[in-house]
């Protein structure tokens, strides 16, 4: 019985680690046709880093790592002279 | 006895694993939805459309005339701003032989030979011609699309990671190795030649229908003159439908990533403009935008690989699905 559940335990953990291994962020409230930067420390520590210009009001970031806090993703408008408020 | 308890050990199981998958799909959903809020603004959004509307008259209004009659010499010159405004834009060619299967098309629509097709029936055509183009993607395609997408890129760039983390698609950014695309993309080259390559289309539609209504909504209030009725904005639902210029413009605008803003000179102080921001952002030079194209492959504002979406051979494809549709 003891060996059944380990077994269970297993298959359960591994589903979980199968199934939210990733997770999709949605940064809301942009402005189309701005230009915005991405930054964040997946994690193993590397900086995940770049920009995107967005077409829409809203953004997906797409497989982040679940382990990473959607909050802690760092997106911010550059600002481009004539272009951007503050 | 024994059978039964291994009965109810089966259906422990599979209960303990059904659980834990609602469980992690609740969790998962409840992650999907987290939202994240630009920390540096809370733009008005009727001003950021305001802006937005403005931008795309100073680009597409006024570089592109869209002939209203079916007069032949009109649609050949529509025709022709239009392939000009996306070529310096993104280095997309068209060729004489689709101009002047569209310049055809297009008369028969304006003069009544042949029926405007609707958004949605345009996102069922888009699903169509990418089951078509996947099937006939080379590695040496697949490999090119995972380069582009990751963003503009020269190789005396001082940082190489600078976005090469994530593959920008329409309206999502995609955080994925170069290994694993690749990997997917030729899985689903293979999907695309089986009986798989049906619930592959309606997943594309998914994908693509938000992005093609939004256009459409946005072109038709900004551009009254050229898209004024094609979407019905108050509605939100399919207005008098679309011309096959009409629909080639939204086809571009969604598989380049250019909304269509900015004329020649307002588009070079774009990038000029997001050169130095970047630059001072990172405390490195980023390279100059002289010598490069603000969309396209390699796109100094988005890059998205258009030469590979785009070969003669798919223009026409999605040409013949168009006039099929729009026959009377």
């Amino acid at each position: 019985m003891k060996k059944v559940t380990t077994l269970i335990l297993a298959l359960t953990i591994s589903i979980f680690a199968a199934c939210v291994s990733t997770q999709d962020c949605r940064v809301t409230g942009l402005a189309p046709g701005q230009t915005y930067v991405y930054m964040y420390d997946d994690s193993s520590g590397e900086l995940i880093s770049g920009e995107f210009t967005a077409q829409e009001d809203n953004y997906v970031l797409t497989e982040i790592d679940s382990r990473i806090q959607c909050s802690d993703i760092n997106v911010s408008k550059l600002y481009i002279a004539e272009y951007s408020d503050r | 006895m024994i059978s039964m308890n291994r009965s109810q050990k089966a259906r422990y199981i599979a209960a303990s694993i059904l659980f834990a998958c609602i469980a992690l799909a609740a969790f998962a959903v409840w992650r999907s939805s987290a939202s994240l809020r630009d920390r540096n603004q809370l733009n008005d959004s009727a001003d950021n459309k305001a802006k937005l509307h403005a931008r795309i008259r100073d680009g597409f209004g006024r570089e592109v005339q869209f002939s209203l009659d079916g007069s032949p010499g009109r649609i050949r010159d529509s025709v022709n701003s239009f392939e000009r405004f996306i070529f310096k834009r993104s280095g997309l060619k068209l060729s004489a032989r689709v101009k002047t299967k569209l310049a055809d098309m297009e008369a028969r629509t304006l003069n009544g030979s042949s029926r405007r097709i609707s958004v949605s029936e345009l996102d069922e055509i888009l699903s169509e011609v990418a089951i078509h183009r996947l099937a006939a993607l080379t590695d040496e395609d697949i490999k090119h699309t995972d380069e582009t997408l990751r963003g503009f890129q020269t190789d005396d760039m001082p940082d190489q990671t600078w976005n090469r983390s994530a593959l920008k698609l329409p309206g999502r950014l995609l955080i994925v190795s170069s290994e694993k695309f690749i990997e997917r993309m030729k899985s689903l080259r293979e999907k695309s030649t089986s009986a798989d390559s049906e619930a592959m289309k309606g997943v594309i539609r998914s994908f693509v229908d938000n992005s093609l209504r939004e256009s459409a909504s946005r072109l038709s209030e900004a551009l009254p003159e050229q898209f004024g009725g094609v979407w019905d904005s108050t509605n939100n639902r399919d207005g008098a439908g679309l011309t096959p210029l009409q629909a080639l413009t939204l086809t571009y605008s969604f598989a380049s990533g250019d909304l269509l803003c900015d004329s020649d000179e307002n588009l070079h102080k774009y990038m000029s403009g997001l050169q130095r921001a970047i630059t001072k952002l990172r405390g490195q030079p980023h390279p100059m935008p002289e010598g490069h194209l603000a969309f396209g492959p390699n796109g100094y504002i988005t890059s998205a690989p258009l030469d590979v979406v785009f070969d003669d051979d798919t223009f026409s494809f999605l040409l013949d699905r168009i006039r099929e549709r729009s026959g009377r």
